[in-house]
């Protein structure tokens, strides 16, 4: 049986459409406390692995935008910046989640 | 240097670059944590091959990390402005700063011509032609001010390209040195990309507007301007442009290079021995007497019009800013030259 091939997506289409999704992603996994390197981890093992160059300036940019709160901690003898939801990052949450069901759904719709 | 103090090195140098890049209000926070990551990263990868922190294994994470400038754009830091934010927030604070000494000096010139001179009392104080001719002139005042400030951030912001930015490709072993004195020695941009726009300031005023350089007075016939020139100062411009623009010129370098060397210390030095000389020639050659004060007076203010009293305190008092200038100016270059020496001898 003759095979056809599958052309390699370009990465700057992946990272395009992972781009909404992270942001989701991150402030789900930012329900409980993680520094960026610890997140960077656990986004991985659920098969969601992030470039840390693009992670952790997400990462100040979400704090920026209120969305989550930080503090420095010092564990094994090193400085690390934890991260976690703010009340407003808890409070839009939710509200992204459902946006993400629906779009889901949508697309499915669309390309099936 | 073990090859583990070889790669922290590394990680150091990165994380620096990655900060010069960065606006300095979120500098060392980001710096910091990029760090911590880098290094715990870098730790992280070792473990996972078997193998040690070593130069080659931190040189690969950082190329995977990315380059300086582009980890840096995505901190915040964006590529050109005519003024970017590294400069935005001092451009601010500096023309707001000159534009309430603007302000407030304009308006006790205003309120001193009104108050204090014998013949323009009450009833002209809100004389029309006076308020508005005071009001043009501030105006103009705010508009040049604000021209010469974007004009000098702009240039500043167009010589200050980061110390080092790769192009598509680059190795990270090929990262510029720390600075050896690193904290110590960094040079205060924000003062820097002051000292600049005032010798601009100064510099475009004397050259182009002479007039209001010297004793300026709003009356009800209008703006009134006396040159210190025609007070009988001294003002070489040639040799007083060439000092504002070395001066000007050694603190584009310093922002451009961001601390401190001991050529740049030298330079400082003799740029203040110039400005003492200069302010010496003035000091000597200038011929501030009592007649060009009481001349100056009567032009300026309506009250002495028709009076030939002496008036002599203008000039005393021209003569004490030269003399405290000059004081000020020989006690600070020494200063300097006691710093340099004692560091010679260290």
């Amino acid at each position: 049986m003759k095979t056809i091939p599958t052309p390699d997506v370009p990465d700057n289409l992946i990272l395009e459409l992972r781009r909404g999704a992270v942001v989701l992603a991150v402030l789900a996994q930012l329900r409980t406390e993680q520094y960026g390197y610890s997140l960077k981890k656990s986004l991985g093992d659920a098969g969601l692995a992030m470039d840390e160059g693009t992670l952790y300036p997400l990462l100040r940019r979400l704090e920026s935008q209120g969305l989550l709160r930080s503090r420095w901690r010092v564990e094994d003898a090193r400085p690390r910046r934890y991260y976690r939801l703010s009340s407003q990052g808890e409070a839009m949450l939710p509200a992204l989640r459902a946006e993400w069901d629906g779009l889901t759904k949508a697309i499915r719709r669309v390309i099936e | 240097m073990t090859s583990r103090e070889a790669g922290l090195e590394l990680i150091h140098r990165y994380v620096y670059q990655v900060g010069e890049l960065l606006p300095s209000r979120q500098r060392d926070d980001v710096m910091a944590e990029l760090r911590s990551l880098l290094e715990e990263g870098v730790e992280e990868r070792a473990r996972a091959s078997g193998r040690l922190v070593d130069e080659d294994l931190t040189a690969a994470f950082l190329l995977e990390f990315g380059a300086p400038g582009k980890v840096a754009e995505r901190y915040g830091g964006e590529p050109r402005y005519v003024i970017g934010p590294r400069l935005f927030p001092v451009f601010l604070l500096v023309l707001k700063i000159s534009l309430a000494i603007i302000g407030v000096a304009s308006l006790a010139g205003f309120l001193f011509s009104a108050m204090f001179i014998p013949q323009w009392g009450p009833a002209e104080f809100w004389h029309v032609q006076a308020l508005l001719s005071w009001l043009l002139s501030f105006a103009k005042a705010v508009l040049v001010n604000t021209a010469i400030l974007i004009f000098t951030f702009a240039v500043i912001e167009w010589f200050l390209p980061p110390t080092w930015r790769p192009k598509s490709e680059w190795d990270p072993r090929k990262l510029p040195p720390l600075p050896v004195e690193a904290g110590t020695e960094r040079v205060s941009r924000a003062i820097e990309v002051v000292r600049v726009y005032g010798f601009v300031f100064l510099a475009v005023v004397l050259n182009f507007y002479p007039e209001w350089f010297g004793i300026v007075s709003f009356s009800g016939s209008g703006v009134r301007k006396i040159p210190f020139k025609d007070l009988g100062m001294y003002l070489p411009v040639p040799l007083i442009d060439l000092g504002w623009a070395m001066a000007a010129a050694l603190s584009i370098v310093l922002i451009v290079r961001g601390r401190w060397e001991r050529w740049s210390r030298w330079a400082e030095f003799a740029v203040g021995l110039y400005g003492a000389v200069i302010l010496w020639l003035m000091l000597t050659q200038s011929s501030l007497d009592s007649t060009h004060a009481t001349w100056a007076a009567r032009q300026l203010w309506e009250g002495f019009k028709n009076q030939n009293i002496p008036f002599p305190w203008l000039a005393r008092m021209l003569y004490i800013v030269l003399v405290v200038a000059l004081l000020g100016t020989l006690v600070e270059t020494g200063k300097r030259l006691y710093r340099l020496l004692r560091a010679r001898a260290a």
